[in-house]
């Protein structure tokens, strides 16, 4: 169906929490791959390395992290997207319910939401739909 | 006549210096004579008593001679000799001298040379034998000598030869010795302070003068007198010891003479000037007479004066000269045919005519008197006239002289006078001030005799008021000439007599000191005076006045005249009075408010009032606050002056009401906080005054900023305990959501080794979640029972406590840890967050060492004001805080070293303890030099 599978960075420090959610994007799409970033540092060493074409097609970035966090990461990130001129979906996704948050996030325009901790399949099937990702 | 007066008076000159010159001579002769007379005395006397001597001498002589018996042989020589010279003490010795030779003498003692001794022969002295020789041949009684004795001495030997048998038997001779001589003449105690005596003898050899008394002087020269003795050539004077005293005497009395004869000529010379002066006046007075005729003429008929003369009887005009003429409008001959009381109006004629009849009575020299004269025209004519009698030869009162003034005008100007005085009198006495014309020369002179001249005037007043005696003498010493009616009104008198006799009741003691005022004021010369004081009413009623007084011109030497004015201005001071209370209310309602109220008034907001709580509250007078334009804005806290400043200024031109809070410098240069109501008054758009109320506000503002304190401080740990919950929640809901996330994975599938793999998860999240609660049970935050638990600690102690603890470490790798703190820092802390404070940082020091260099960590600590600065320094390997990690570094789980495994908790705990114990922790770090950890704790 697709000429090239289907990439999404799952950056948190929770192990845990990457296996769940490789679990549930495979039991909406096998053939999405998922990849695993346990902080900011290493996602965004990752993807400076590979500019552009082979990066990920949607980004699922946690906010706290031990070495750069969620928000550092964007920082980073989004000056990297500049630079190769190309854009990727990036929801933050969080454990904390704290407004703040919320808020921070929304006034990043390159934010495309904001998720609360537990993901669903329903709620990742909803942002693979919105992005086209199906 | 001339001439006869001037030989008259040489004539007089002449026998006056003749007279002069005849007593002189005739006064000159007398003393003389007198002199001479007096010399002669003494020479008389003298030679009386040399004569009773010799006398005495001869019958002693003859007695020895009649001891010699027919024989010529002496009998009882001896008995008779001693018996002789008993009695006959001027002789000193006897001798019987037969042919020339002594034989005989008595008394032989000291005499015996003398035997033998041939005065006939060869003798010491040629004179001695020539003169026994002499006594021989004149055969008499013969005195020789002086002569030099043979037995040594001078004597005068009287001889008498002795016959016997008419034969020449011998002599018999007495010696005198010269001594005895002078003695017994007196003439050795001759004391005379004018004359000497002196005696001398012709030697009869020589024929020379030889004189005796040697220390006497001779008569050459002087004045004298002389006498010869007997025969022998002997010779006695009496002479002047010197002429000066008489010669003084004479020209003494020359003197007087000459001052008389002076006297006399300028006697006379007075006498014929007088005569002369008298003659020349009687010719002066003839010419006097002649022109004093003339000047009487042409003054009875050109003076300015009528006079006329009229007959005593029928009082007829008898003369009457051209002014009279003139002043009357008659011709002289119709005047001098009228009697004089038809000139005068009939009214007042009639006292006149007992007057005339009392000067020709002569009971009176003259009279005068103002009349209306009738002047040809008709009109009326004011004269004065002078009256006086004229007596004839009999001296009788014959005529009247009559002299007449034209006072007509002066009349007129009277008449103004008096109306004008009359004015002036009502202006005096109508006027609505009360107004006393007074005499204070007394108390001016009275205040000369007091001994204050020099003093100044705070002198001259206290000593009125040390002597308050003067003050009541002044008071009787004023003298009240006239007083008006508005005066007896103030006073309440019914007269002016009831006033002065009441007059020292109407002074009360509160006018004392105006009264020393004024003293003062006259004792100074001052000219005016000016008081407000009060005075009494005669029933005692006190009114108060504004008493002045001015000096009239003439009398400012004696203060002889003084109006003064005592306006009553007692109504206007009760009104004073009454608004001087409310003012005072009001000043004391003002000072009295817990508040400095101020006022400010116009454009340049000029301080015109600030009440005395200034003094309360800033420590400053209300003097110091007033003089200063800028007092307030320059007082104002530096900190908020301009924005305090400014807003004041702006509001205050919007009309409106505000308050404005700030702090203010006080005297003692503290800061008081106040609190400001400020309220303006516009008036056409611009500042009319400005006024406010001023409240300290300091110990409110203290409590505001305690209560902000704790608040802050309720507030950080409020920030904590929720920055905590936050990191709880979400550490624990990362948890909860992984476990939600697996069970719905397991409500999703079917198969059951899926299964069994989810419940494997399920107990690593559990495994998570316990060792997630496990580190949350170590980050105590604001544990408030251990934020209570402080103890002092000694930083040095501590901190060598916690390198301890990690000696093994630090030994294992070779560090090097510094202690440098001084043993005297204390700081207020609770031990156990120290500990774990000092533990985590040099652990962390420890563990982020740079692998190329020798690990060294130094402990510093330093005291800045109310704070104690340690810092932890190392040289490992820095973290890099670019962006705003530096805000992250102490969060909980933050790593900065992937290379090295480490929690993240230990920074989020120091900071954590560090605020709950009210300290602050900072860093510095440069990656590859080091990092410095800077801990500050407050006092």
């Amino acid at each position: 169906m697709y000429s090239k599978p289907v990439k999404i960075a799952v950056i948190d420090n929770d192990k845990i929490y990457q296996i769940i959610t490789s679990k549930l994007i495979s039991k909406i799409d096998e053939n999405i791959k998922v990849l695993e970033f346990l902080d900011g540092i290493y996602a965004y060493e990752s993807l400076s390395e590979q500019l552009g074409e082979s990066w990920p097609d949607l980004l699922l970035l946690d906010i706290e992290m031990p070495i750069m966090d969620g928000w550092e990461f964007l920082e980073s990130f989004l000056i990297l997207q500049k630079k190769s001129n190309k854009s990727i979906p990036i929801y933050m996704v969080s454990s904390s319910i704290a407004p703040d948050d919320r808020i921070k996030a929304n006034s990043y325009s390159e934010v495309n939401g904001y998720l609360e901790k537990p993901l669903n399949l329903e709620v990742i099937q909803k942002i693979l739909e919105e992005q086209e990702l199906l | 006549m001339k001439l006869n007066n001037r030989k008259m008076k040489w004539l007089s000159v002449v026998v006056i210096i003749l007279v002069i010159i005849t007593v002189a001579f005739m006064r000159f002769t007398i003393k003389e004579e007198e002199r001479s007379n007096l010399m002669n005395f003494y020479l008389l006397n003298t030679k009386e008593r040399v004569e009773q001597t010799l006398r005495n001498s001869y019958t002693t002589c003859l007695t020895i001679a009649m001891t010699i018996n027919d024989q010529g042989e002496p009998e009882n020589f001896e008995e008779v000799a001693r018996e002789l010279l008993k009695h006959n003490t001027e002789v000193d010795i006897i001798q019987l001298v037969p042919q020339g030779i002594i034989q005989y003498v008595y008394p032989l003692e000291g005499n015996e040379a003398a035997l033998g001794y041939d005065i006939l022969g060869k003798t010491i002295s040629p004179s001695i034998s020539i003169e026994a020789q002499k006594t021989k041949d004149e055969n008499r009684v013969l005195f020789s000598g002086p002569l030099p004795l043979i037995q040594g001495g001078t004597g005068i030997v009287g001889r008498i030869p002795v016959t016997k048998n008419n034969k020449f038997w011998g002599f018999s001779a007495v010696v005198i010795k010269m001594s005895t001589f002078l003695e017994v003449t007196g003439i050795s105690s001759w004391e005379n302070e004018k004359y000497n005596v002196q005696f001398s003898k012709i030697n009869p050899i020589s024929g020379e003068e030889v004189f005796f008394i040697e220390n006497n002087q001779r008569p050459d020269t002087c004045k004298h007198v002389k006498s010869d003795l007997t025969n022998e050539g002997w010779r006695l004077y009496i002479i002047e010891k010197n002429n000066t005293d008489f010669i003084y005497e004479l020209f003494l009395e020359a003197l007087f003479l000459l001052t008389i004869l002076l006297f006399l000529l300028r006697a006379v010379n007075q006498f014929f000037k007088k005569s002369d002066s008298l003659e020349k006046t009687i010719i002066i007075q003839n010419q006097k007479i002649i022109e004093n005729e003339k000047l009487f003429e042409a003054i009875f008929n050109e003076a300015a004066i009528g006079i006329l003369k009229m007959d005593v009887k029928n009082q007829n005009i008898l003369l009457a000269n051209h002014h009279v003429c003139s002043m009357l409008g008659y011709d002289r001959d119709h005047l001098l045919n009228i009697c004089f009381s038809e000139l005068c109006l009939s009214e007042k004629s009639e006292c006149d005519t007992s007057e005339l009849q009392k000067i020709r009575d002569k009971k009176l020299k003259y009279f005068t008197s103002e009349k209306q004269f009738k002047h040809n025209n008709g009109s009326l004519i004011w004269v004065n006239l002078s009256v006086t009698g004229l007596t004839n030869v009999q001296n009788e009162v014959d005529h009247y002289l009559v002299i007449i003034e034209n006072i007509n005008e002066r009349k007129i100007v009277e008449a103004k006078n008096e109306e004008i005085r009359k004015r002036y009198e009502s202006l005096f006495h109508d006027s609505p001030v009360p107004m006393w014309e007074e005499d204070f020369s007394e108390i001016k002179s009275y205040l000369n005799t007091l001994q204050i001249k020099g003093f100044s005037k705070h002198e001259v007043e206290n000593y009125f008021y040390d002597n308050l005696h003067i003050l009541q003498n002044c008071i009787e010493k004023l003298k009240i000439i006239e007083v008006n009616r508005a005066c007896l009104f103030l006073h309440d008198a019914s007269s002016k007599e009831e006033l002065l006799k009441n007059i020292s009741t109407i002074f009360p003691e509160s006018a004392i000191d105006a009264f020393v005022q004024q003293l003062v004021c006259i004792h100074f010369n001052e000219l005016h005076f000016s008081s407000e004081t009060t005075t009494l009413t005669l029933d005692g009623t006190l009114k108060y006045i504004n008493f002045r007084w001015n000096v009239m011109r003439g009398y400012e030497d004696t203060y002889g005249r003084v109006i003064i004015t005592t306006e009553d201005i007692t109504e206007n001071k009760n009104q004073e009075t009454l608004i001087i209370s409310s003012q005072e209310k009001i000043s004391s309602l003002l000072n009295d408010i817990d508040g400095i109220v101020w006022e400010c008034e116009g454009d340049d907001f000029k301080s015109v009032f600030v009440s005395e709580k200034v003094k309360a509250i800033l420590g400053y007078s209300t003097q110091e606050w007033m003089a200063d334009y800028n007092f307030w804005q320059n007082r104002i806290h530096p900190d908020e002056n301009e924005s305090i400043v400014k807003e004041f200024y702006k509001r205050c031109n919007k009309d409106e009401n505000f308050t404005q809070e700030y702090r203010i410098k006080a005297k003692d240069d503290s800061y008081v906080w106040v609190r400001d109501y400020v309220s303006v008054t516009l008036k056409e758009d611009k500042v009319r005054s400005v006024r406010g109320i001023m409240v300290e506000i300091t110990k409110f503002k203290e409590i505001q900023e305690d209560l902000s304190k704790s608040h802050e401080i309720l507030f950080n740990q409020n920030k904590r305990l929720l920055n905590f919950s936050h990191i709880v929640s979400h550490n624990l809901r990362s948890h909860s959501s992984n476990i939600l996330a697996i069970s719905h994975l397991i409500e999703k599938t079917s198969c059951p080794d899926e299964k069994e793999e989810y419940y494997l998860m399920i107990k690593d999240v559990a495994d998570q979640l316990n060792h997630t609660l496990g580190n949350l049970n170590q980050l105590t935050v604001g544990n408030p029972e251990n934020e209570i638990n402080k103890s002092q600690l000694s930083l040095y102690q501590a901190i060598e406590e916690a390198i301890n603890n990690q000696k093994q470490v630090i030994s294992n790798i070779d560090a090097v840890v510094q202690n440098t703190v001084t043993n005297d820092v204390v700081i207020s802390f609770n031990d156990a967050y120290f500990e774990s404070i000092v533990y985590n940082l040099l652990s962390n020091a420890l563990k982020f060492r740079n692998p190329n260099k020798r690990c060294e960590v130094i402990f510093r600590a330093e005291r800045i004001k109310n704070a104690i600065i340690l810092e932890i320094e190392d040289n490992g390997l820095g973290i890099n805080l670019e962006g705003n990690k530096k805000d992250k570094l102490f969060n909980m789980h933050r790593v900065f070293h992937r290379t090295i495994s480490s929690s993240g908790l230990g920074l989020f705990m120091v900071k954590n303890q560090m605020e709950a114990m009210g300290g602050t922790i900072d860093v510095e770090t440069k990656v590859g030099i080091g990092t410095k950890f800077i801990l500050t704790f407050s006092l």
